[in-house]
């Protein structure tokens, strides 16, 4: 008993930085309760003392992790009775992630949204989430976090209490329980074979291993819908394009890295304990992915919606370093989704830029605005050439890395079934061009209609899409320090 | 500060000098441009009077500039008594150059483009004086020819400045073509371009080796870079076409910068210079300064004479060079800047004064109106001359001696011919200097005895006067202190004369005094030059005496034919008369050869290779055009009906599964959930089966 409270008053200390959090989050809603009807100037004030707050809670994370817990990260440490584990992949998917959020905090900031003070806490509670969703390795934990990160999103995207924000989330809503639902059944066929809940565990892996094959992939498919539908992966993706046509644009940018991110970082730390061939289930589903996102994504004239399609394509990508089942694979997903969270942290912050001139999120209304202002005529060829993967920018190295990694698995395990893959998914990026390129091409080779149009971007927005085209195009050239960093990266 | 600092932020200076006037030129006002580039010059003379106190000689400064594969080039400064010498030389020379035309470029309205080039020009020239290895002196070289170039048809308007400017330049060309080869060679030789090293080297070498086809060639080709550059022989055309630029820049290009470049460059690189590459120098030198001085004897023209006298004694200077006295040479250097400086700055002054009239038949009598100038130009025509007490004595004596001492160490008499004739040339130059003085300053009726006298007279009457006047201190006290009014009125009124132009022409009259270099002025070895640069007279020192009677007997029948000549002046006739005269008038009509040799053929030839360009080049090129239009049109069609249309196929195939795909997103969130679980089956089935 007296061990059980040391360890758990052990793991609280470790784990106090993350659980700094929930006091964030208990201290914006208090401080919202008791200032409902504050005039517009002490709102303000407020906002920006939230802001500071949420930041003031991701740098500390890091500065204590950085700081003084170094020794618990180095060789990784179990803590609450095997609910949470710390190593440094994990840390560095807590760096994605806020990266994402603090970006994304800025984005609202610079583009001018008006968000209520309930924002931030839905917001910390979201980051919260996905936090832990990193750390865990026990299908409670994990599926707590998820809901976690699932109920914060359904608030978020219904923020706006339009009509389309209240149809896009109850679809979401429906659709993400719906995910849970089966992934709960999932978990406790589990859970029913082998008598645990913690899936990196060797008793886990043993007693999964004396059931038959397809049983066990049923059941792990099932069991990672969830997941999928983070990840907006097929045939958890009908939600994307509705759910994205009609949010905030800041909002959407988030969950087009942030909680895909944390589901990676999931996906790897199970499929890298669970040795059952999982690789067919999952190349139907990239392939499904990628072919639905790019294929759909054509007809698209609005362009919230066609990234939202890009994203599921995007999604089928992430998980081919998934199928590689090696090293290098694991390492250049990391690479890949490290890159992409710029790339379309840029590419959401480029759409809601073009919007501010243009007030709509239509393709047409785009034309002949890169030769009104030929920086973002610049910065849409190179965001999208990022999105397509080609050079000169780090879309073209993410992708090189990852089917060069499964070239590498086709070479040792010699299945077909990767080199298929491999065709259909270089076949596919030269299709996706045919999408991406539309936004430039209507920006700079079509004539405007309507003449010139007035408003201005200003020096702070274009320096803030300045810094991630800076990213894109300098990790292209020098890749070797994210690569040597990603290389240090240790799973427990 | 170490020197070569020092010297590095001084050529920064004057090229912020250059690129700032170039670019303000229109917005400063003439005070503004001529105090900033005058301060910049004075700022250079200060640096390069400090660099000689701080006294590191023989030094090598390098720095690291480019590799070609693992030969490094470096950028070298090179610091020794020579640098120092000519880097105060030239900045000295071109600061009064500067100050002398403040007044006369005054309401020129490209005044700030003027002095634009002017530092340009200075910059070049010190450029090439600290360069220590080659290829930098090339550069700097080409640099000097630019910026002589850009001097000299600086009045662009006129066609014959643009055409004494090309001539410049492109005579210029063929000698550093030469020049060129010459370097390439000296690597190829050497191994490096660093000039102390290539002297060591060939100082140590054997008199056989340094006597080898190679070394002779090496040394003749490095002499075309100064052949044209000091307007030697075959070459010399430029120089009196390049009196068109205007006067102050000819006194920049005759005493300092430009012509000096090449007797400076043989110096630094004598010991290379093998025995008969030294003979032919002395032989071409002879020539030069004989031909040169017969030109002198007969212009009309007051530049055009002080051209030819450059001509000769560059020719001279070159004869030094060759037989072996190169302190000599570089003393003469010396001395000839101050006093060229001086008359050209005289001459310019006098063009000033009369309105820009150059021709000297229609001068005269100027003696009483400009006496400043007057002075200053006598002095300067004195140290030309080569008069005892002037500069020019000293530094022509010292060659002079040294061209006897060389003929008289060589086996054949023959060769005591290049001193006499360099003595002929001594006597000439006095001739044709007094005959200038005379035709611009003298009254056609002065007699410069009688002159000498009445001012001897006088001077002994006010000193007579003096004594009397201290001696009867008290009886007339009114009067003298009258006369000393009197007198004190004369003072104000001449120095209220002297302007900016007086002032430059004073200081360079100053320097051209034998004092300024010799404590005994008969004696060259005595001289502070000498201490540094080391000569010594072994015998012959008579001949100094020889050359004061030759120098005198110059003057004296310069004076005599002169009156003669003067009362006989036809002003309309362009060309004296007589074949000889003449040829010498016309410089031996080389540019008219040049024109038929050169130029015609060239000229001639020019359409017909126009021709075989544009029927035989141009049609093969044409064709080869007109083939690739008949591929492009080919595969212009493949592009079209072949990889369009599978283009065409990938896109309508790929619309059309996106439509199929898009048809699951009808918007309801029945169907989307449905699809979940119809997937879920379908793998089910997936896996079963397999």
């Amino acid at each position: 008993m007296l061990e059980k409270l040391t360890h758990i008053l052990f793991s609280s200390r470790v784990l106090l930085p993350d659980l700094l959090f929930g006091v964030v989050f208990l201290v914006i809603v208090a401080a919202i309760a008791f200032s409902q009807k504050l005039d517009a100037e002490r709102t303000y004030v407020l906002i920006n003392v939230l802001i500071i707050s949420v930041l003031i809670s991701l740098g500390f994370v890091f500065y204590a992790f950085f700081g003084f817990y170094t020794q618990y990260l180095e060789s990784g440490s179990v803590l609450f009775g095997k609910l949470i584990y710390l190593d440094s992949i994990g840390l560095y998917f807590k760096l994605i992630i806020s990266i994402a959020s603090v970006s994304v905090l800025i984005h609202v900031w610079v583009v001018g949204y008006k968000v209520v003070g309930e924002f931030y806490a839905m917001f910390v509670a979201l980051v919260w989430g996905l936090f832990i969703m990193t750390m865990t390795t026990n299908w409670l934990m994990l599926y707590v976090s998820l809901e976690m990160v699932s109920v914060c999103s359904y608030i978020l995207v219904v923020f706006n209490k339009g009509k389309d924000n209240s149809e896009a989330g109850i679809k979401y809503l429906l659709f993400g329980a719906s995910s849970s639902a089966i992934m709960l059944y999932g978990i406790s066929l589990l859970y029913g074979m082998t008598g645990s809940l913690n899936f990196v565990g060797q008793e886990f892996a043993t007693f999964l291993g004396q059931n038959p094959s397809w049983i066990v992939q049923i059941t792990v498919f099932m069991t990672i819908g969830g997941l999928l539908f983070k990840l907006s992966a097929v045939p958890f993706h009908s939600w994307t394009p509705d759910v994205y046509e009609a949010t905030p644009t800041p909002i959407v940018a988030f969950l087009s890295i942030a909680p895909k991110a944390a589901v990676i970082i999931v996906l790897i730390r199970l499929f890298s304990s669970l040795n059952i061939d999982f690789r067919m289930i999952l190349a139907v589903i990239i392939m499904a992915s990628i072919a639905i996102g790019n294929f759909s994504a054509l007809w698209q004239t609005n362009t919230k919606r066609m990234l939202g399609y890009s994203t599921i394509a995007h999604a089928g990508f992430m998980l081919v370093g998934l199928l590689a089942t090696n090293t290098i694979g694991i390492q250049s997903t990391i690479f890949y989704i490290t890159t992409y969270g710029f790339i379309t942290l840029a590419a959401f912050l480029l759409i809601d830029l073009l919007a501010l001139k243009t007030e709509s999120y239509e393709l047409e209304s785009l034309q002949g605005l890169g030769q009104e202002n030929i920086f973002l005529g610049l910065a849409a060829v190179i965001i999208m050439i990022a999105l397509v993967g080609l050079p000169p920018t780090v879309g073209f190295t993410g992708k090189l890395l990852l089917f060069t990694s499964l070239w590498g698995s086709y070479q040792t395990s010699g299945s077909n079934m990767l080199l298929v893959v491999l065709i259909f998914g270089l076949l596919n990026s030269a299709i996706s061009m045919f999408y991406y390129i539309k936004i430039p091409y209507y920006m700079i080779f079509k004539e405007s209609k309507i003449g010139v149009r007035r408003s201005q971007i200003g020096f702070i927005r274009n320096g803030f899409l300045l810094i991630f085209l800076f990213f894109i195009i300098y990790l292209f050239f020098s890749p070797s320090g994210l690569l040597n960093l990603i290389e240090t990266l240790k799973l427990v | 500060m170490s020197a070569d600092l020092v010297i590095l932020i001084n050529i920064l200076f004057y090229l912020f000098g250059f690129s700032f006037l170039l670019f303000k030129r229109n917005q400063l006002s003439e005070q503004s441009i001529g105090l900033l580039s005058i301060f910049i010059n004075f700022i250079g003379v200060l640096f390069s009077m400090g660099i000689r106190l701080s006294d590191i000689s023989g030094d090598v400064v390098s720095y690291n500039w480019f590799y070609i594969s693992d030969k490094l080039f470096t950028i070298d400064i090179l610091l020794n008594d020579l640098t120092y010498l000519m880097y105060f030389l030239v900045q000295f020379i071109a600061l009064w150059v500067q100050v002398f035309s403040l007044k006369y470029m005054h309401g020129d309205p490209s005044f700030g483009r003027y002095y634009a080039y002017l530092n340009l020009f200075i910059l070049a020239m010190i450029g090439i004086i600290i360069s220590g290895n080659l290829l930098m002196i090339f550069m700097f070289w080409e640099l000097v020819g630019l910026s002589s170039y850009l001097l000299i048809g600086f009045w662009y308007e006129k066609k014959a400045a643009t055409n004494a400017a090309m001539t410049a330049f492109l005579v210029n060309r063929i000698g550093d073509i030469g020049f060129f080869i010459g370097i390439l060679l000296i690597y190829r030789y050497f191994g490096t371009l660093d000039v102390t090293t290539i002297v060591k080297k060939a100082q140590l070498m054997s008199v056989i080796s340094l006597n080898s086809p190679i070394m002779t060639t090496i040394g003749l080709l490095l002499f075309c870079g100064c052949i044209a550059k000091s307007a030697q022989l075959p070459l010399q055309v430029w120089l009196p076409d390049a009196m068109e630029g205007p006067t102050p820049v000819s006194a920049l290009i005759h005493a300092a910068t430009m012509v000096a470049a090449g007797i400076f460059l043989m110096a630094r690189i004598e010991p290379v210079l093998s025995p008969d590459t030294h003979l032919v120098m002395a032989i071409l030198g002879m020539l030069t300064m004989f031909f040169g001085a017969c030109s002198a004897l007969l212009q009309y023209d007051i530049k055009k004479l002080l051209a030819f006298s450059t001509i000769s004694q560059l020719g001279l200077m070159v004869v030094g060079i060759g037989v072996g006295a190169v302190n000599t040479s570089l003393f003469h250097l010396v001395t000839h800047a101050f006093f060229k400086a001086g008359l050209f700055l005289s001459a310019g002054a006098v063009i000033e004064h009369l309105h820009h009239e150059q021709d000297m038949r229609k001068m005269g009598n100027l003696r009483r109106e400009i006496p400043i100038i007057y002075y200053s130009f006598s002095i300067c025509a004195a140290a030309l001359a080569g008069i005892p007490f002037f500069s020019g004595f000293l530094s022509k004596d010292a060659i002079l001696v040294a061209s006897f001492e060389w003929a008289s160490h060589q086996s054949k008499q023959i060769y005591f011919i290049i001193p006499t004739v360099c003595l002929v040339v001594s006597g000439m130059s006095a001739y044709y200097m007094m005959r200038q003085v005379f035709l611009v300053f003298l009254e056609r009726e002065d007699n410069p005895l009688e002159l000498i006298s009445s001012g001897a007279k006088s001077l002994y009457k006010n000193m007579a006067k003096r004594i009397e006047g201290i001696v009867n201190i008290e009886e007339d006290e009114e009067r003298q202190q009258a006369e000393i009014r009197h007198s004190e009125e004369d003072l104000l009124g001449f120095l209220s004369k002297i302007g900016s132009m007086e002032v430059s022409c004073i200081i360079m009259a100053i320097a051209s005094i034998g004092f300024v270099f010799a404590k005994n002025p008969f004696l060259p070895e005595s001289s502070w030059f000498f201490n540094t640069f080391h000569h010594e007279a072994k015998s012959y020192q008579w001949i100094s005496y020889i050359a004061i009677l030759v120098a005198l007997n110059g003057v004296l029948l310069g004076y005599i034919f002169t009156k003669d000549e003067s009362y006989q002046l036809n002003h309309e006739e362009l060309e004296p008369k007589g074949e000889i005269a003449n040829m010498m008038f016309k410089n031996y009509y080389l540019s008219e050869i040049y024109q038929i040799v050169f130029v015609r053929p060239l000229l001639w030839l020019s359409p017909k290779i126009y021709l075989f360009d544009r029927k035989i080049i141009d049609g093969v090129v044409n064709s080869i055009g007109n083939m690739t239009i008949v591929w492009a049109s080919f595969s212009h069609w493949f592009e079209r009906n072949i990889i369009d249309s599978f283009v065409g196929l990938v896109a309508n195939t790929s619309a059309k599964i996106g439509s199929f795909t898009r048809q699951i997103q009808n918007g309801k969130a029945q169907t989307y959930i449905i699809t979940i679980f119809v997937c879920l089956v379908l793998i089910m089935i997936l896996l079963i089966v397999k």
